[in-house]
């Protein structure tokens, strides 16, 4: 027998319709919570993934906005509010990628990247935490990422820690019926899109990580449910770094590379 | 008297947010040096004009440049002006940084784009306009004001902004060419901003105090002077740092 420890809940991850988000919003559905799709430019996608989930005898709908506009993002949040009453396990997946260098990059980019990533973070948080805090129950969960540590991705690693940031402030803010923490995957195994940009770049970050492997989407997707279940009732404001170990500070010393030579 | 600086002299520094506290402060170190400063600001009062006026009799120059950082149409004309009047940016200092503690849960979103504007996306418009120039010469430096908030997790939009700071901080660090240095100041709570909190928090001082090894609140004259020194030959090596100037309030215990 399947069990469905999210039954009676409702999540909203927001960027599922296809890629890293349809499969948390999957494995949500699958754990038995009510779950919106959210959406911008591929409605398709979302509808489809829903009539999946809907097959397997699950519940799910879509909702679409851009997630760079405040207005559409409340007027989103309104739509599922009204439809399931409210959300009690919100993940905020959506975050767009360039890394232009800053001194290049232009400014519509930076709106962009930081609004998608950071301000509909915070905007969502604010028309769904009030309700959480009324059933005394709710999990908001960022996906941050490892650029979030590193100082070469541009206004994504910015964001993606400012994202860790906001992730803190609101654990204190929102405590001490919902808890938030931040998910920061390294590169992810089953990514295809960095693979049309440089071919080798997974197997480098695969030899260079201590586990010798990249993260998977179902693994991200297990983390979450995890943060969701009773271990997790006194962890709040924490990242959990699942990057094989790809962000431990080291510096390699090429012994042999060197001649030695012995004191005589 | 003082001893005077002469890396300084005749070095355009672009200030901005320094009509008044703090920034005024900076601005009148600089140019006791013999910088030549580019004050901006969104207004100057008779007093700021007065204070320019003393400052070029000194040996310095200061020059008033009226601009919103919060606006980047506004950064791209004022630098412009900027380098009619002075010629090429040598020193930039982001020291505009405006203010919101409202809880996330309340705080307008109007609020939220006015201090993320200005305190973080003004910094890599005001490097786009003048560090390339910076690069080309081989030296210069830019100098960004964090605060002791983006250490904190209770200032809101502001703490997360001055986080963003430090970031921001950092990844400049690495985009610029040798002799370009790029560091930040994380001041604890000012002294002579202390009377503003009093006023609506009676305790903060004294709580402050107590946790403050170094017995003082930190003043604007201290972060003034540091903000040289960050210009001095000492800081060539040093770059994407962020120093704490809190008297050592932040250091963790129980």
């Amino acid at each position: 027998m399947t069990t469905r420890p999210l039954t009676g809940k409702v999540a909203l991850v927001t960027a599922s319709s296809r890629f890293t988000g349809a499969a948390l919003a999957a494995a949500l559905a699958r754990a038995g919570a009510q779950t919106a799709i959210h959406y911008y430019r591929s409605p398709d996608e979302a509808e489809a993934l829903v009539e999946k989930l809907h097959a397997e005898g699950l519940e799910a709908s879509a909702f679409g906005a851009d997630g760079e506009k405040p207005d559409e993002l409340r007027h989103m949040a309104d739509e599922i509010i009204q439809r399931y009453g409210g959300v009690d396990i919100l993940v905020n997946n959506l975050g767009p990628y360039t890394d232009t260098p800053f001194l290049r990059l232009p400014e519509a980019q930076w709106d962009w990247i930081l609004d998608a990533t950071l301000k509909a973070a915070y905007l969502l948080t604010q028309k769904f935490a009030p309700g959480m805090i009324e059933r005394g129950w709710g999990r908001v969960i960022n996906i941050s990422a490892a650029s979030a540590f590193i100082r070469s991705h541009s206004i994504h690693g910015l964001a993606k820690a400012a994202l860790i940031y906001l992730t803190e402030a609101l654990a204190v803010e929102l405590a001490p019926s919902v808890t938030v923490n931040a998910i920061a995957p390294g590169q992810i195994e089953d990514s295809e899109l960095i693979d049309q940009i440089d071919p080798t770049y997974k197997r480098t970050l695969r030899e260079e990580s201590p586990l010798r492997r990249l993260v998977t989407r179902q693994e991200i997707a297990e983390m979450i449910l995890l943060l969701c279940a009773g271990p997790f009732m006194s962890v709040t404001g924490q990242t959990i770094r699942m990057d094989a170990g790809w962000t431990v500070p080291r510096w390699e010393y090429r012994i042999g590379a060197v001649e030695w030579k012995e004191d005589s | 008297m003082a001893e005077t600086k002469h890396f300084l002299a005749d070095k355009v520094v672009l200030i901005t947010g320094a009509a008044r506290n703090l920034g005024a402060i900076v601005a009148t170190e600089f140019a006791s040096h013999g910088a030549r400063l580019a004050i901006v600001d969104r207004q100057f009062t008779d007093e700021a004009e007065k204070r320019a006026e003393t400052l070029n009799r000194g040996p310095g120059r200061a020059a008033h440049f009226v601009g919103d950082v919060s606006d980047p149409t506004q950064i791209t004309a004022v630098v412009k002006r900027v380098v009619d009047t002075f010629g090429p940016v040598d020193v930039l200092i982001n020291n505009a940084g405006p203010f919101a503690l409202d809880p996330f849960l309340k705080l307008r979103v109007e609020d939220w784009d006015f201090v993320m504007n200005s305190n973080v996306r003004a910094i890599y418009l005001f490097a786009q306009q003048v560090a390339p120039g910076m690069n080309e010469r081989g030296w210069g430096r830019i100098l960004n004001i964090a605060a002791g908030s983006a250490f904190l997790r209770n200032h809101s939009v502001y703490g997360l902004a001055k986080a963003a700071v430090m970031f921001l901080t950092e990844t400049l660090a690495l985009e610029l060419k040798p002799g370009v240095t790029v560091n930040a100041i994380a001041p604890g709570q000012i002294a002579e901003s202390a009377p503003d909190i009093s006023a609506y928090d009676p305790t903060f001082v004294e709580r402050a105090l107590r946790i403050t090894p170094t017995g003082r609140l930190v003043a604007r004259a201290d972060i003034a002077r540091m903000m040289v020194e960050l210009c001095s030959p000492a800081f060539d090596m040093v770059t994407g740092m962020t120093l704490p100037m809190d008297g050592g309030a932040r250091l963790p215990r129980f």
